[in-house]
């Protein structure tokens, strides 16, 4: 060991006196020689004779030499440097051709850092910080209830559920709620910033397992109501912003929505709970829950708690999933009905592993880790292409240092080591790209989202090195291959290096495999685009590019039905007089801002099922606000609000095919209840279909009740409504409402202005994404495509030059030789388009769940993908051609 | 076999310092001509000594005001000599135990 350790320090000294050595070491030979010829004469040789005798008996001297340096050197480690130095020198001389080699690579790693970056936390990592992430559940449930909402599992727990479980479940170790944060007014008046603020339970920290950075968490003693201030926690991103990262941040007061808070502790960087929007504050649910929600709050059903559980030792899922069943089944009902047979299941915490459907945003994260593997793999093929040419013209050097004793091993070492080096460049370069492509995508996926953590870590720099090794192991595949076989004597031998067919055939399939891919992202790019073209193009039932809303929401228990009505009313006489404003209007719901479902019937017969409908309870002048579409019948005029009459009614063509079908509606009467007693409204008129917030949401029956005063019901929010004029600018108008509403009421506890197009953002998103992503991840694959035919035919051209000369000498016309360069390319590229073709009809399934009213199977974008790689191949051959009609026939003959 | 030169090598110099020349000699003289040393052999193996720090070199001059490099046994190289000869020893005795039965 001690001797072992010892010759190592030998060689690593040996290395920086290395000449020294040798020359000691010739020294010393020399002093041997000359003992030999000393022995030589003493036996009675001549000089000469003694001096030849003393070569001899040495013999090799170099040999000696050689053998004696091995013990100086650290044998394969010397080697590997030796070669890296070559590599390196190899690179260097061929700035072009690395250049080219490692953008392409980059692009295609960059690309998929890019995507790893959104995808690494919606699939797999685990929540920063919190502890045994793998053993933390969060609490998802099922209920089973008719309607137009999807059915499924959401990881939503209504507060009463909670509650009961708590209470008597025994299955779990620990059990923890939150609320994910939502935004709060810090400090009075109309422009203070908003923080977001998430209310905990006092065990919430401790049940993720996570330790303050500073201070303390929540304690049980804060979810004190009378408490004033309140205990808060900040986020280290609030803590940098707020305090610039001072001490002082513990212990100093903030208000927020009418409360007073106390910082008492501060959370490790990049923490955010299991959410991946990141919380500026955590606040005592038990203390602030109250103002925040109402004194009602633990029997409210709101869809906002969301509860995580450890689970007791021994305790399997099933068992803990089918106690929380049976105590949230045995809860009456919030709205009594019957049909409700909830589901609990434990799910990760992890943002896309949970058992629900998951988020648009999560399914085209997964589409977009496919074409950016993809993207990868078209990156791959271009740089296996790449040093295919490069073995080519390095044959005859590569021939030379077989023929004087390289081991092909070591040469195929070689040339994975100069791959492995653009790759890791590559990698490095793919890095900067990421860096801002993350930032980029992630605004694109969830622009309302703010992230805890940054789009750089080790995850994604160990993600782009393993990109990048694995590309450069395959890539080099096949040259390697070709160096095992070929012909030391026939590469020496011949002047120009020769296309085998072989070769040949493997890098014109390469090109054809990166012209698929090519024509696999366009189709796909087309077909988002044309989703997003129908989206916007689709007809929602009202004039959704000219209406704005001015959305109001009141502190819950201030006032009543009456003088929320009079405020709004108030708000609509305040914006009526601004420029570019068409009408106004005041109503408690809208479409595509959401509303409340309701259960009808009909005289005629019992309805099979609960049939719910939309009522849009809206005054007369509503429906020439919001510019519904009368199909037949007649508009409800002012003359039909008589009261205590009953109210006309206008309904969707949907509704009408489903409650009469066949059958003219005009004329017939809708009940807004089960019970036989309710007034039946006549129904005058037939409207276009309506939709309560989606695109996608199959129409369900809509009724627009010609009510004489818009019905607030119960709500606690209300709109006004405003049509802008055909030219009017909507910012500017937006502008202007804004600043007139603004000193409306402080009892307001928001006040959102927007265009209500502004709801159907989350529907564009996706297939605005898909497009974006789809059409750069397509325009990535053309520009490789291009970069590896211009390769080919470059290549090709540079070895027909004698088959040119001949041919031009012979009397053939530059058009003749343009046209033979260009169908060389133009065969790989419809080989590749016709196979790109058949990949994406079969792989249209994959995307057309996420697609508007298009499929990745119409023609046109096919077409338009064919026109694409035409015009790109064309453009790539022109430079080769151009270079094939150069040619010389004197000096291209004379070179043979 | 191997470690035998290295061995040898110890073996000599334990009597007295020597150049790579003498060694050879050396072991030439008191194997009467059955030990021949190739120098190729000699001095890859004395560099290998020397990098297990079982001997010295420093130059010096021979009686014949030759400069030489002289290699001189360190109490390491001792102790390796020692141990080797024992087990060379026990490894001879045994061989010639085995062909001594036939």
């Amino acid at each position: 060991m001690l001797e072992s350790l010892n010759e190592f320090w030998y060689r690593i000294r040996a290395r920086f006196r290395r000449d020294e050595l040798d020359a000691e070491l010739a020294n010393e030979l020399r002093t041997h020689a000359e003992f030999l010829e000393d022995e030589a004469r003493a036996t009675g040789a001549s000089p000469d004779e003694a001096r030849r005798a003393a070569s001899a008996r040495l013999g090799n001297m170099t040999n000696i030499r050689e053998r004696t340096r091995e013990r100086w050197s650290f044998g394969w480690a010397e080697a590997l440097l030796q070669d890296t130095r070559y590599a390196f020198r190899f690179l260097r001389r061929s700035p072009g051709f690395t250049a080219v080699a490692v953008l392409s690579l980059a692009l295609g790693i960059g690309a998929n850092a890019t995507v790893f970056t959104v995808a690494d936390k919606l699939l797999f990592s685990a929540p920063a910080h919190v502890a045994n992430a793998g053993e933390l559940y969060k609490l998802n449930i099922r209920r089973d209830k008719e309607g137009p909402i999807q059915r499924g599992f959401y990881d939503i727990t209504w507060f009463p559920e909670y509650f009961a479980i708590k209470q008597h479940a025994t299955s779990f170790a620990s059990i923890a709620v939150y609320t994910p944060p939502s935004k709060v007014r810090m400090g009075r008046g109309p422009s203070v910033p908003r923080i977001k603020e998430s209310m905990v339970s006092a065990n919430y920290f401790e049940t993720l397992g996570v330790k303050p950075l500073r201070g303390r968490f929540v304690l049980p003693s804060d979810e004190i109501e009378a408490n004033s201030p309140h205990a808060a926690v900040i986020s280290y991103g609030f803590w940098q912003r707020q305090f610039a990262g001072a001490d002082s941040a513990l212990g100093a007061h903030y208000n927020a929505n009418d409360l007073a808070f106390v910082v008492v502790g501060i959370a490790p960087r990049d923490f955010s709970g299991t959410e991946l929007d990141a919380a500026d504050v955590w606040v005592p649910l038990g203390a602030v829950a109250p103002n925040r929600i109402g004194r009602d709050w633990k029997s409210w059903t709101g869809n906002v708690p969301r509860v995580l559980v450890r689970l007791r030792d021994g305790v399997a899922i099933g068992v803990a999933e089918a106690e929380a069943t049976v105590i949230v089944r045995r809860l009456p009902d919030s709205d009594g009905n019957p049909d409700v047979a909830e589901k609990v299941a434990l799910g990760s915490v992890i943002a896309a592993r949970g058992p629900g459907e998951w988020r648009t945003e999560v399914k085209v994260s997964t589409r977009l880790v496919v074409a950016s593997a993809l993207v990868l793999l078209a990156a791959c093929a271009n740089l296996a292409n790449l040093l295919l040419v490069r073995a080519l013209t390095r044959r005859r050097e590569l021939a030379l240092r077989l023929a004087i004793g390289v081991s092909r091993g070591r040469l195929a070492s070689q040339m994975l080591l100069e791959s492995l080096i653009i790759a890791f460049g590559a990698s490095v370069l793919a890095l900067m790209i990421a860096r801002w492509g993350g930032t980029a995508l992630r605004t694109l996926v969830f622009p309302e989202l703010q992230w805890a953590s940054s789009t750089m870590d080790a995850r994604v720099f160990a993600f782009s090195v393993m990109c990048g090794t694995l590309v450069a192991f395959v890539a080099t595949v096949a040259p390697a291959i070709r160096l095992t076989r070929s012909d030391v004597a026939s590469a020496l031998r011949s002047a120009a290096p020769q296309l085998t067919a072989s070769t040949g055939r493997l890098r014109q399939g390469l090109l054809a495999l990166q012209v698929a891919l090519s024509v696999l992202l366009i189709i796909g790019a087309a077909a988002f685009s044309k989703s997003l073209t129908e989206a916007y193009a689709f007809d929602m039932g009202i004039d959704v590019d000219r209406l704005v809303t001015a959305r109001f929401s009141f502190e819950s228990d201030s006032l009543n039905a009456a003088s929320r009505l009079a405020t709004l009313e108030e708000g609509a006489r305040r914006v009526r007089g601004i420029a570019g404003v068409e009408r106004v209007g005041v109503t408690a719901s809208l479409p595509l801002a959401g509303a409340s479902n309701i259960s009808i019937s009909i005289p005629e017969r019992e309805l099979e099922k609960n049939i719910f409908a939309t009522n849009w309870g809206a005054t007369p002048d509503m429906q020439t606000t919001m510019g519904l579409r009368l199909v037949r019948g007649r508009w409800i005029t002012t003359a039909d609000a008589i009261p205590g009459a009953i109210a006309p009614i206008l309904i969707s063509e949907t509704g009408a095919q489903q409650l009469w079908p066949g059958v003219d509606p005009i004329g017939r009467c809708v009940r807004l209840s089960k019970k036989a007693t309710e007034p039946c409204h006549v129904v005058v008129g037939l409207i276009h279909d309506l939709r309560q917030r989606s695109l996608h949401e199959t129409a369900a029956i809509s009724m627009i009740l010609g009510a004489e005063k818009p019905d607030l019901g119960g709500f606690h929010r209300g709109y006004v409504v405003i049509r802008t004029t055909a030219r009017a600018s909507q910012a500017q108008v937006i502008a202007a409402i804004r600043k007139e509403l603004l000193d409306l009421r402080h009892d307001l506890s928001s006040l959102e202005v927007q265009p209500i197009a502004k709801n159907l953002d989350s529907d564009y998103r996706p297939l605005r994404l898909g497009a974006v992503t789809f059409g750069s991840f397509a325009f990535l694959t053309i520009v490789l495509a291009a970069i590896g035919l211009y390769g080919i035919l470059a290549f090709s051209v540079a070895q027909r030059t004698n088959e040119f000369g001949i041919r031009s000498a012979l009397g053939a016309q530059a058009f003749d030789l343009v046209a033979s360069v260009v169908r060389e390319g133009m065969v790989v590229v419809v080989v590749g388009v016709v196979l790109g073709m058949v990949l994406s009809w079969y792989a249209s399934n994959a995307i057309a769940a996420l697609l508007f009213q298009s499929s990745a199977r119409d023609t046109l974008p096919y077409v338009y993908a064919a026109v694409v790689l035409g015009v790109v191949a064309l453009a790539a051959s022109i430079v080769p051609a151009w270079r094939a009609t150069r040619v010389n026939p004197a000096i291209a003959l004379r070179a043979e | 076999m191997p470690g035998t030169l290295d061995m040898l090598i110890l073996k000599a110099l334990s009597l007295a310092p020597m150049h790579g020349y003498a060694i050879a000699a050396h072991l030439r003289q008191v194997s009467k001509e059955v030990v021949q040393v190739e120098e190729g052999s000699l001095y890859p193996a004395l560099q290998r000594v020397l990098a297990k720090k079982w001997v010295k070199a420093a130059w010096g001059e021979t009686p014949t005001k030759r400069k030489a490099r002289y290699y001189t046994i360190t109490p390491a190289g001792l102790k390796q000599l020692a141990g080797e000869m024992e087990g060379f020893k026990r490894m001879s005795s045994a061989i010639l135990r085995v062909i001594g039965q036939t």
